[in-house]
């Protein structure tokens, strides 16, 4: 690896001084402008949504019907839906929803998918020939019949939505680590390891988690985005929350009338926006951390 | 007399592919003593690979498998214990270094993590003290600067570094036998020498025993006591060094030595080679080898695999014309 002379002085000295990995990883973190930007809108987001009940003057359920469908003003800053419901409000109780769905969700999805993948791939043969079948099913099935199911038999809840995403989305997570693991495992320094005597769990673990930890890293950001997206799709379809609880999803679907994409726009620009910028922040995050955890990048 | 302290017997491993059969060792059998130095000389795809990893019991199955053979090691064997027991043998009694110091090391571990991981494993001591241990070998093996470089990725090391890294790493805990699998074949030469010196300087300083891999026999001339000549799979001959160079009893040894290219005389002519391929490893081993490439060869060598037999003191050849060898190798020079 050549150090060419353009590098700041910051970098170098870092390789110097052999700070730990995580301090060199927040550095170069810390030097990735879309993910700090990313960083903080994300930040704001979830800070907004924890102190939904303190900024949001209004109760984001209540109807109103003295303040029907009224554009944004100095009172209801994102002005009010058909019932009179302050949208500003609900856009903050919904992010509680939609957050904590896509978090929960990517976690269940993430923590199934490394075990299950690096299992596959490092052990290969039968094992990782029934794990992939497993997985295939997984994929294959039509996640809608299995939400409808679901909600049919649990009824529809905020809890069971983030359940049925995070167990229907794995595989693509499991898929990833097991072909990363599968070409990792024939390296030589695996070989390495096995010579002094590491265990096997330690190996997939401590040896070859590490040098996957990047993609799937990206992988679970965009899977986030994904559950948020899904969740409000599934609002949408009326089978994620219910109303009168709001999720950015459910807001949308709200708007979907012809009368209100005429005339109300901010009726959904509000809740579309957030999930735009919800997805795009935590996408630039996941680009940021892969940069950052790889220790081979200088920069 | 005492047991040796490494004793192969019989050692047979094969793989299995598509439907064929790789008859990678084939009954291999040789023996060490503490403190000893071999080298296991071949060319690629000869099996000098796949018996020390059998011998590790590293060879992943499917494809690979021990089929045959007992592997003595400290009165052990090794072929019999639980892969738990194994384990606490590999890296501890038994080290091994590899021939890429370029990928023997992991990334994105820093190298301290990768030294202290296996003395706390093996010696049971504190995160704190496998440090100073891990430093203490990085300083041994000719590290500069040890307790500034431990927290260093393997991205920061130059090859030559790497490799005294490994060697730090098979040697903290002290190992009654290294088995260092061609350590310098991915170095430039100046550095190949400073590492045999270096791996040389410590067995004797820790007292263990090496085997060395290598395809070159030039370069193990200087450094062990004994050669194994290994060609298809086959063990076909074993020496002291000293008598393998003056008298070798198997033409390929002979083939071999006759190719090291040599500095008296005029540079001319072109580079001595032996004519023809490798063997093909799928066919059954039931025959010389050697035997088709083999200026020497009979009728008989193509229908059976000669004995490994004593042809002089502690001189044994897998070839029928052993005894005669010398005799008709100056005879074809002749003419």
């Amino acid at each position: 690896m050549t150090i060419s002379l353009n590098i700041p002085a910051a970098g170098t000295e870092a390789l110097v001084k052999g700070e730990s990995l995580w301090i060199k990883a927040r550095k170069r973190f810390l030097r990735h402008r879309l993910a700090l930007i990313g960083l903080v809108i994300l930040c704001v987001m979830v800070l907004l949504a924890v102190l939904a009940p303190v900024v949001a003057i209004y109760s984001p359920v209540e109807l109103n019907l003295d303040a029907m469908s009224q554009p944004p003003s100095t009172t209801h800053w994102l002005g009010t839906d058909t019932t009179g419901r302050d949208v500003w409000s609900r856009i903050v109780h919904g992010g509680q929803v939609s957050l904590s769905v896509g978090l929960v969700a990517v976690s269940i999805s993430t923590l199934i998918g490394i075990v299950i993948g690096s299992i596959a791939g490092y052990a290969g043969g039968k094992v990782d020939l029934l794990l992939m079948r497993v997985t295939d099913m997984v994929m294959a099935f039509p996640s809608l019949v299995m939400i409808i199911t679901v909600a049919s038999v649990l009824g529809p809840s905020i809890y069971n939505t983030m359940l049925v995403i995070g167990i229907l989305t794995w595989p693509g997570i499991a898929r990833l680590v097991r072909g990363q693991f599968l070409s990792f495992r024939e390296q030589q320094f695996v070989l390495a390891a096995r010579s002094i005597g590491v265990p096997p769990i330690q190996i997939m673990f401590r040896h070859l988690f590490p040098n996957v930890v990047g993609t799937v890293t990206v992988a679970a950001t965009f899977g986030m985005a994904n559950a948020i997206l899904q969740e409000a799709s599934l609002s949408f379809l009326g089978l994620g929350v219910q109303a009168p609880t709001p999720s950015w999803g459910n807001m949308l679907r709200d708007a979907q009338t012809f009368s209100i994409l005429e005339g109300m726009p901010w009726l959904w620009i509000a809740p579309g926006l957030m999930i735009v910028l919800a997805v795009l922040s935590i996408n630039f995050i996941g680009d940021g951390l892969r940069d950052a955890l790889d220790p081979r990048s200088i920069l | 007399m005492t047991s040796p302290l490494l004793n192969v017997q019989n050692l047979v491993t094969r793989f299995y592919s598509d439907g064929a059969v790789i008859h990678a060792v084939n009954d291999v059998s040789f023996s060490l003593n503490a403190g000893e130095s071999m080298a296991i000389v071949g060319e690629s795809g000869s099996g000098k690979s796949v018996t020390v990893m059998s011998i590790m019991r590293l060879i992943r199955h499917p494809p690979g498998r021990i089929e045959g053979g007992k592997v003595f090691f400290e009165g052990q064997d090794l072929l019999a214990i639980s892969e738990d027991e194994m384990r606490k043998i590999r890296g501890n009694r038994i080290a091994m270094i590899f021939q890429d110091p370029m990928t023997s090391l992991n990334p994105v571990l820093s190298i301290g993590l990768q030294m202290t991981e296996s003395i706390q494993l093996h010696l049971g001591l504190s995160l704190k003290e496998a440090r100073e241990k891990a430093i203490k070998m990085l300083s041994l093996v000719g590290l500069p600067k040890p307790q500034e470089r431990i927290d260093d990725f393997p991205f920061q090391f130059s090859g030559g570094q790497r490799q005294r890294v490994m060697i730090a790493m098979a040697l903290s805990c002290n190992p009654t036998l290294l088995i260092a699998d061609e350590p310098t074949t991915a170095l430039d030469v100046t550095v190949q020498a400073q590492i045999i010196e270096l791996i040389q300087g410590l067995q004797q300083k820790l007292g263990m025993a090496v085997i060395w891999i290598s395809h070159n026999l030039a370069m193990v001339a200087g450094v062990v006591n004994k050669v194994a000549v290994m060609y298809g799979g086959h063990l076909v001959e074993q020496a002291p060094v000293d008598a393998l160079y003056e008298q070798p009893r198997h033409p390929y040894t002979l083939g071999l030595l006759n190719a090291i290219p040599k500095l008296e005389g005029r540079a001319q002519g072109r580079l001595v080679a032996i004519d023809g391929m490798p063997p093909d490893l799928r066919r059954e081993p039931d025959t010389c080898p050697f035997a088709p490439r083999c200026i020497y060869a009979l009728d008989k060598c193509r229908e059976a695999l000669p004995p490994l037999t004593q042809s002089a003191p502690g001189q044994l050849s897998r070839c029928w014309r052993s005894d005669e060898l010398d005799q008709i190798a100056n005879k074809v020079e002749l003419s």
